[in-house]
């Protein structure tokens, strides 16, 4: 097989979403780790050696962000340009409807442990099989949590064979598409807050000096001075913002 | 709204050098010069002070290179994989139809410009905008053709600031999209010969395309000695020196 079947791979890892099954996905950004349900999201933290303070992300296609968040026209316009325009990679924590379809599936304890401050994080554009598997899993209404596949701070993932065993272990599909774009970044997606009204950024990560470029020229906003990996490898901005949540 | 109007840029950009005028266009793999006809391509030439051994590139989308080119069906398959499946940018050298509609247009001087050894290279999939102007470009038969928009030897420009005033002074029309996906390379696109499985040029995304010909093709590329050793990426700058 020399070509890639992203039909296919998304179809394989949304029917073990959906059958409560844990997988191995290959964004853009890094490998990430998907759950469809609060066991299988529960079994991911366990694995990860998660703090309670972080949050999971949601997988969503624009279509669904766009239903999803509560934003003002001018945040939502800087969100659709990153994404549609520039075709990034990003992140986006933002208040959301709480009577969406999606969000009144999702068990308590799962929405407890995926949202802080009344607002979700959705990961935006990261790549073509992400894009297909978001479609999959808005076409059958079923929300999607998870994170890097990473034991907790050790840093994203850009190669199936750099993933600590213990995670590959409890994943039931893996796609292995070698080694990630935005792997020279070293670091996750980008995450942008959008929690107060104004853009904030929460994490440093791949493409921010592009992201800071759009939002400067065509919003005159100023996000904060990458200090560099040296200095902040994480990217963490604001790590400790979220109380802890304990998953019991 | 608040956005930028990527098939109105185009559309604009599209219609000067329909009518031999030159554009300063941001792909993602930096800013680049280009023209449809010998007359614009002459005045980036000089303007540039290129040397005769340098080659124009085309910019087209997959579906003309598939028209287009002759590649072996391996090759070829490479191609696509880097391309449709792996969403990399890339530079593809190799032999090519001579009768294509594109190539009529551009004429036997402009072929000459933008020809070697008989091959042709294409720049595919180098973003949004690339996309678009590539499409109207096949529509409408109108040959891209041109070369990063910098002084020659001093290096690929991903911010419109940091392109000569020189450079910027023969452009009818300048699409300033900011500063381009892969400037962290500091290197143009990578270039590579697919009639004969060679590098031409190590560029963005090198360890990228590196990697899915490895794996998907058990082709091994040779490895890249690092920006500070080989700044340009040119692995045989000087091949087709004299070469007519």
């Amino acid at each position: 097989m020399t070509r890639l079947d992203i039909k296919g791979d998304a179809r394989r890892i949304f029917d073990t979403l959906r059958s409560g099954g844990i997988a191995i996905i290959p964004n853009d950004a890094g490998y990430a780790l998907m759950g469809g349900t609060y066991d299988a999201v529960h079994r991911i933290f366990l694995a990860k050696k998660r703090g309670g303070h972080k949050r999971n992300a949601m997988l969503a296609s624009m279509a669904t962000q766009r239903e999803l968040h509560v934003l003002d026209q001018r945040s939502q316009d800087m969100v659709e340009m990153l994404t549609q325009d520039y075709n990034l990679t990003v992140g986006v924590a933002a208040p959301y409807r709480k009577d969406h379809p999606l969000m009144a599936k999702v068990d308590p304890r799962l929405i407890e442990a995926s949202t802080g401050h009344g607002t979700v994080g959705l990961l935006l554009n990261a790549g073509p099989l992400f894009e297909e598997v978001c479609r999959l899993c808005r076409e059958a209404e079923l929300p999607v949590f998870g994170s890097s596949a990473n034991v907790t701070g050790t840093g994203p993932k850009f190669r199936v064979e750099d993933i600590q065993p213990e995670l590959r272990a409890i994943a039931d599909v893996i796609i292995d598409y070698g080694l990630r774009k935005y792997h020279h970044y070293q670091r996750s997606a980008t995450t942008l807050s959008f929690a107060t009204g104004e853009v904030e950024c929460l994490r440093i990560g791949s493409c921010y000096e592009l992201i800071c470029d759009v939002l400067q020229r065509h919003f005159n906003v100023t996000l904060a001075k990458d200090p560099g990996r040296e200095v902040n490898a994480s990217g963490h901005l604001q790590e400790f913002a979220f109380k802890e949540v304990s998953y019991s | 709204m608040n956005s930028i109007d990527i098939a109105g840029d185009a559309r604009r950009t599209m219609d000067i050098i329909k009518a031999g005028g030159i554009a300063i266009v941001p792909n993602d793999t930096g800013y680049a010069c280009c023209g449809s006809s010998m007359d614009p391509l002459q005045r980036i030439y000089d303007t540039k002070q290129r040397g005769s051994h340098k080659r124009n590139a085309m910019g087209a989308d997959l579906e003309t290179q598939r028209e287009l080119q002759r590649l072996s069906p391996r090759a070829q398959q490479m191609v696509e994989a880097l391309v449709a499946d792996h969403d990399l940018p890339v530079g593809v050298i190799g032999s090519f139809r001579a009768g294509h509609p594109l190539l009529q247009k551009l004429g036997d001087e402009g072929m000459r410009a933008s020809s070697a050894v008989g091959t042709i290279g294409i720049l595919l999939n180098a973003g949004p905008f690339h996309k678009e102007l590539s499409r109207l470009s096949r529509e409408e038969v109108v040959p891209l053709f041109g070369s990063s928009a910098n002084l020659t030897g001093t290096g690929p420009r991903f911010s419109v600031d940091d392109i000569p005033p020189e450079i910027k002074a023969i452009a009818d029309i300048t699409i300033d999209y900011g500063l381009r996906r892969y400037h962290t390379y500091r290197r143009a696109g990578t270039l590579i010969n697919f009639d004969t499985l060679q590098v031409v040029r190590i560029g963005a995304c090198y360890e990228l395309i590196s990697g899915v010909l490895r794996r998907w093709f058990g082709l091994e590329l040779p490895p890249d000695p690092g920006f500070e050793q080989l700044p340009s990426g040119h692995l045989n700058e000087f091949g087709l020196k004299g070469v007519e």
